[in-house]
């Protein structure tokens, strides 16, 4: 695969704070790639790097295999942090601006703000709108003219849940036309969502990177629950391929390791007397693996 | 360039602060002309009738040949003009380049809340994000202070030819001394880049408006002061401000410096200091996280 962005060894420092530590990745063509992390994890950093308005202390990166210029960020839509807008200009002159820095056509517009709803306030200053609507313009003025990447920082920041859902949907359509696409997120679930690759940020440095896919198949757990969950307890304690076992309510929650299946849990228990009057496979969510990562280098 | 215009045309054209100041710049020159040139002929009309009164055998004659020819003699017993107009070709030129020069102020207001705008609203960011490059950037805010030097020298222009052609009776030499015009053009240019540079340095209007004020009415006189002629002479806006001389005393006692604009040192060095406040700005931008 053709790599959209590579990045080699970004650093930036703010005093002595190092925002963003000698990071490297590569982006696909074609794919949607995430970056997870806490606040102030470094994240919008990276993005402002790459986007040219921060200066790295050192490292590369390259877009299409080129040096960084004004032309490889006119085929880049991008959001970062806040949608930042002249607030006493419509919707429309703001777009108005954003394809004339990009040389588009003028058409672009109507179609960007009729996909993310925003049509009718078309001509309504920007300080009227309500935060979910500026983030919605901000989406649109990424979108506009089909870029060949998009770049979204916190793109579900301050929208209603309906909003949330819409413009997942419409990360989800955009990915499926082959754009590739960078999310930065500190929502694992959206990163879930939506993202083939990803990389866990904290502390300016990556944690981990590598295939949606790959880190959900890691660790699996089971809900496991019998007559009696006390005894329970106590005797999957002693199960070796266990690594923990947490109660909720009225189920056990067991971890364990991918190579573990439901059949080798049913068989242990049974051989100890116990039968079981619930074991599910529970799809170990993004999320928990995010926290335990972040905290194995606490 | 088109683009970079348009996108500032875009920016601005609705931008209502921006209209005001503009129209109030318009209002206040031109109806501080008119107070002006009111306020100096009662003044010379009080003066006048007292010499009149005390010497009434003289005739008004041409201040100017008047001055020259009377350096020694004492003020009080200069016969002044009876009708003081400094709207009168061709002393109009260096009358209202010179009153004009001091609402370039509001000139610099708008230049510093255009770039300290884009910085408080982030929108350098997504300007350069999107596809502009520093030096696009830069590039279309220089046209800006280019483009508003330009159309306020032709304002004043023809502030000149129309309060000229109203106020005088002869029109042989309408256009001596519009080289002033020339002289005000190269001064507010020059000022307005040191507003860019300001807005660019602090970033934030109302510290850049108090900066650029403190700077012109406290710190430059102060520093002037302290280096006396020599060196203080060439500061910025000291500089700036010897291209057009202070044009009114002719009108009461000698001649008082140049009445007519000559091409000299001060103009190179003006636009020596212009080119300076230009490209650091422009290495700030290119140099610091956006």
């Amino acid at each position: 695969m053709e790599t959209a962005l590579s990045v080699k060894n970004l650093s930036k420092k703010y005093g002595r704070i190092n925002a963003v530590n000698d990071i490297s990745f590569e982006v696909q063509r074609g794919s949607v790639f995430g970056i997870l992390g806490p606040n102030g994890s470094g994240k919008t950093t990276t993005l402002g790097i790459i986007l040219d308005i921060i200066l790295p202390n050192g490292g590369e990166y390259y877009w299409f295999g080129k040096k960084s210029s004004k032309e490889n960020r006119k085929k880049i839509g991008s959001i970062l942090e806040t949608p930042n807008f002249y607030p006493y200009l419509s919707a429309v002159k703001n777009l108005q601006i954003i394809s004339e820095i990009k040389d588009l056509p003028i058409e672009n517009i109507e179609t960007s703000l009729k996909t993310v709803g925003l049509y009718e306030r078309r001509n309504s200053s920007f300080k009227t709108f309500s935060l979910g609507m500026k983030q919605r313009l901000a989406i649109a003025s990424a979108i506009i003219g089909n870029p060949e990447v998009i770049i979204l920082d916190e793109p579900t920041n301050g929208l209603d849940p309906q909003g949330i859902f819409e413009i997942r949907e419409l990360i989800k359509q955009i990915a499926a036309q082959g754009t590739t696409v960078i999310l930065a997120s500190h929502l694992l679930d959206e990163v879930q969502k939506v993202c083939t690759h990803f990389a866990i940020l904290k502390s300016g440095k990556i944690l981990f990177k590598g295939n949606a896919k790959d880190l959900s198949h890691n660790v699996k757990s089971f809900e496991i629950s019998s007559d009696d969950n006390n005894k329970l307890y106590e005797i999957l304690k002693n199960y070796n391929e266990i690594k923990s076992i947490s109660k909720e309510e009225n189920i056990l929650v067991a971890t364990c390791s991918n190579e573990v299946s439901a059949v080798n849990i049913n068989s242990y228990l049974f051989s100890k007397d116990v039968t079981l009057s619930h074991l599910v496979l529970r799809k170990e969510s993004l999320e928990k693996q995010f926290l335990e990562i972040l905290n194995e280098t606490r | 360039m088109i683009k970079l215009l348009k996108l500032e045309f875009i920016k601005l054209f609705s931008y209502k602060t921006f209209i005001v100041l503009i129209i109030l710049y318009c209002v206040l020159l031109t109806l501080s002309l008119v107070g002006t040139n009111g306020f100096l002929s009662s003044i010379g009309t009080s003066i006048n009738s007292s010499i009149v009164k005390e010497a009434p055998n003289h005739h008004s004659v041409n201040p100017k040949t008047n001055a020259k020819l009377s350096k020694d003699v004492n003020l009080t017993q200069l016969p002044i003009s009876n009708k003081f107009d400094i709207f009168k070709f061709p002393d109009v030129w260096h009358n209202i380049s010179y009153i004009a020069s001091w609402f370039s102020f509001l000139l610099a207001f708008i230049v510093i809340i255009n770039i300290s705008n884009e910085y408080s609203f982030k929108t350098i960011r997504s300007n350069i994000m999107n596809g502009l490059s520093r030096l696009d950037f830069i590039f279309s805010k220089l046209m800006f202070v280019l483009l508003l030097s330009i159309a306020s020298s032709i304002f004043v222009f023809l502030l000149c030819l129309i309060f000229g052609l109203i106020s005088s009776s002869s029109y042989g030499s309408i256009f001596e001394n519009s080289g002033f015009i020339f002289g005000y053009f190269i001064q507010v240019i020059t000022y307005l880049s040191f507003a860019l540079f300001i807005g660019v340095l602090v970033k934030k209007s109302g510290f850049a408006i108090v900066l650029l004020l403190l700077y012109s009415i406290i710190i430059e006189p102060l520093a002037a002061g302290l280096l006396r002629n020599s060196i203080g002479h060439y500061l910025p806006l000291s500089n700036l401000n010897s291209l057009i001389d202070f044009p009114f005393l002719k009108y009461f006692t000698i001649s008082w410096g140049a009445d007519i604009f000559e091409f000299n040192i001060n103009i190179i060095i003006c636009v020596f200091y212009c080119l300076i406040f230009m490209g650091t700005t422009f290495l700030v931008i290119k140099k610091s996280d956006l």
